[in-house]
């Protein structure tokens, strides 16, 4: 009969291979602690292979919320970058502004996907530039920016876990005139899409262009699985299959209530699904896009404003009201921000608020005074996991 | 006695209790088969290093269950954090797919709420790294996501949510 090796020196102690596969399991922001435990820890967590199974092991979990404000009207960009970390303990105490200070100069947060962050320069700039980061980790990759570059534009990241692939979308606005048609007066605008090849390092602008009538609003684009979204000011959703580069317009959802004008909306992704988060004088609305192509909705969760009066007095003196007869559509009192994996960011009045979804919770997140804005009104917001993904790997 | 055309298989744990098991659960057993495979003569008992009776119940327990389609009800939350890990390594041992899939899962569950000195102590760890590194790393990690405040370390559970 064959004899079994019993590995004495090991007994009661865990080896290489149980450890690898255990820590594979962990989610990333406690890997990364993990990472002092020791120097072969720390050696495994910064592992190429252990990166990849991690990866295909554990989801991504919501970390925080990035916010940057900007001018509506201005040729200078807003500096300052604040965090909001999601865990509900220690919000409000841990709201701060130094997330991209290991970046060689100051930035402009442009798209945040799966844990890789796009900013580029403040401008002006003598040298205008694109950095793909890695906040876990503080590494990054710059390119140029080729001009012209225009400080209302957007970009958007199309970032999937094969190392070292991904694409940047820049998406511009152009008026044709349209002379062909009677009324002269008759302007069509478009979006124009240019795309960077991770591949090729290069920019090149894509024949497909689409016609839309409305401009961006909440300047950014997401991306779930393979397309990016972003939200204009119409009731339309701007969609941009990236790898076949074809756009579509898809239209929000509208519930069957008469009387119904959203006040204030926008979009995220839960599930691996794109959600359309809306506030009107209904309440507070959550759908899910189940099907891109038929532009089918679903709606996953309501909530009235009389009930999150009711809830949280403190918070939301004379909810419905405010809502209602503010009137500056500009800057909503009641204003959702930002949305990920069931929690929503949402403004109200001069203060922040996290509404987490799955447990029907609202909690306090900070003032809008501790995100030191300049100008109080636009801020834009980008969900933020983390990940242990090297981009050195490029 | 048993013969090798029979459904049963002995096992014989470390602390000398001897489990009959279907054929079928040894062979989930990748340890266990290669040994029945290898030999050239009937066995009668098979024994099986590192596994002590309990961990067999639990075996049995989890075998019964995925038979009937039931493997999510598996639970080992009565286990303290080191029976997990001697389960573990008997599992291991035997060389079992997926309960052991099951059983890294779980660690790692209860490990991310865990403080680093806790899981330090748990996998018998030195910590080798010089003060002035430990110090390089533990700031390169912690001015990202928290602010001023960094994490307390010792021996301490985390705040759980």
């Amino acid at each position: 009969m064959k004899m079994i090796k019993v590995d004495d020196e090991n007994e009661g102690r865990l080896n290489t291979d149980i450890i690898f596969d255990i820590l594979s399991r962990v989610p990333a922001k406690p890997l990364l602690d993990m990472k002092c435990i020791s120097r072969g820890w720390h050696n495994i967590i910064s592992n190429r292979s252990f990166i990849k199974a991690q990866l295909q092991n554990t989801q991504l979990d919501l970390n925080g919320f990035i916010v940057q404000d900007r001018y509506m009207i201005s040729k200078r960009d807003i500096k300052t970058v604040s965090y909001i970390p999601v865990d509900s303990k220690n919000a409000a105490k841990l709201v701060h502004h130094t997330v991209f200070a290991f970046l060689p100069e100051d930035v402009v947060v442009l798209a945040s996907c799966k844990g890789i962050v796009c900013c580029r320069s403040c401008l002006p700039s003598p040298n205008p530039t694109i950095y793909l980061c890695n906040p876990s980790n503080r590494e990054w990759i710059q390119f140029n920016w080729s001009p012209p570059c225009d400080i209302t534009e957007s970009i958007a990241l199309a970032f999937d876990f094969e190392p070292s692939k991904f694409k940047l979308v820049r998406l511009k606005r152009i008026e044709l005139n349209n002379y062909e048609d009677e009324d002269e007066d008759e302007d069509d605008f478009f979006f124009t899409f240019e795309l960077y090849c991770s591949e090729t390092k290069a920019w090149r602008k894509s024949t497909e262009m689409c016609n839309c009538k409305d401009d961006l609003i909440k300047n950014r684009g997401i991306y779930i699985g393979g397309f990016l979204h972003w939200l204009t000011e119409g009731d339309q959703i701007l969609t941009f299959d990236v790898e076949n580069e074809m756009s579509l317009l898809i239209p929000v959802p509208v519930p069957l209530e008469n009387e119904f004008r959203t006040v204030a909306a926008c979009i995220g992704e839960y599930e691996g699904r794109l959600h359309y988060v809306q506030v009107s004088e209904q309440g507070l609305h959550v759908w899910c896009l189940e099907d891109l192509y038929e532009f089918k909705w679903i709606l996953k969760d309501c909530k009235l404003l009389e009930n999150f009066e009711a809830e949280y007095p403190r918070f939301f003196f004379n909810l419905k009201n405010r809502v209602l007869e503010s009137e500056d559509t500009t800057n909503p009192w009641m204003n959702p921000l930002g949305f990920k994996d069931g929690k929503l960011l949402i403004k109200v009045a001069a203060e922040l608020y996290i509404y987490d979804m799955k447990k029907d919770k609202m909690v306090h997140a900070c003032s809008f005074l501790q995100l030191k804005p300049q100008s109080m009104s636009h801020p834009t917001v980008f969900p933020l996991s983390l990940t242990l993904v090297s981009l050195k790997d490029a | 006695m048993a013969s090798s055309s029979s459904n049963l298989i002995s096992l014989k744990t470390s602390d000398g209790t001897v489990f009959k098991v279907e054929r079928a659960l040894a062979k989930t057993m990748k340890t266990v088969q290669a040994i029945i495979e290898e030999a050239d003569a009937n066995i009668y008992m098979i024994p099986i290093h590192n596994v002590f009776s309990h961990h067999m119940d639990m075996i049995i327990d989890y075998y019964k269950l995925s038979v009937a389609g039931k493997s999510k009800e598996f639970s080992v939350e009565k286990l303290d954090n080191d029976e997990l890990k001697d389960f573990l390594l008997a599992v291991h041992y035997l060389n079992m797919e997926d309960l052991f899939e099951v059983l890294t899962q779980a660690v790692a569950d209860r490990l991310e709420k865990k403080s680093v000195g806790y899981v330090r102590k748990y996998f018998g760890i030195e910590n080798d790294f010089t003060p002035e590194e430990y110090a390089a790393i533990r700031k390169k990690n912690d001015w990202a996501f928290k602010g001023d405040d960094i994490e307390p370390e010792e021996d301490e559970e985390k705040q759980e949510e």
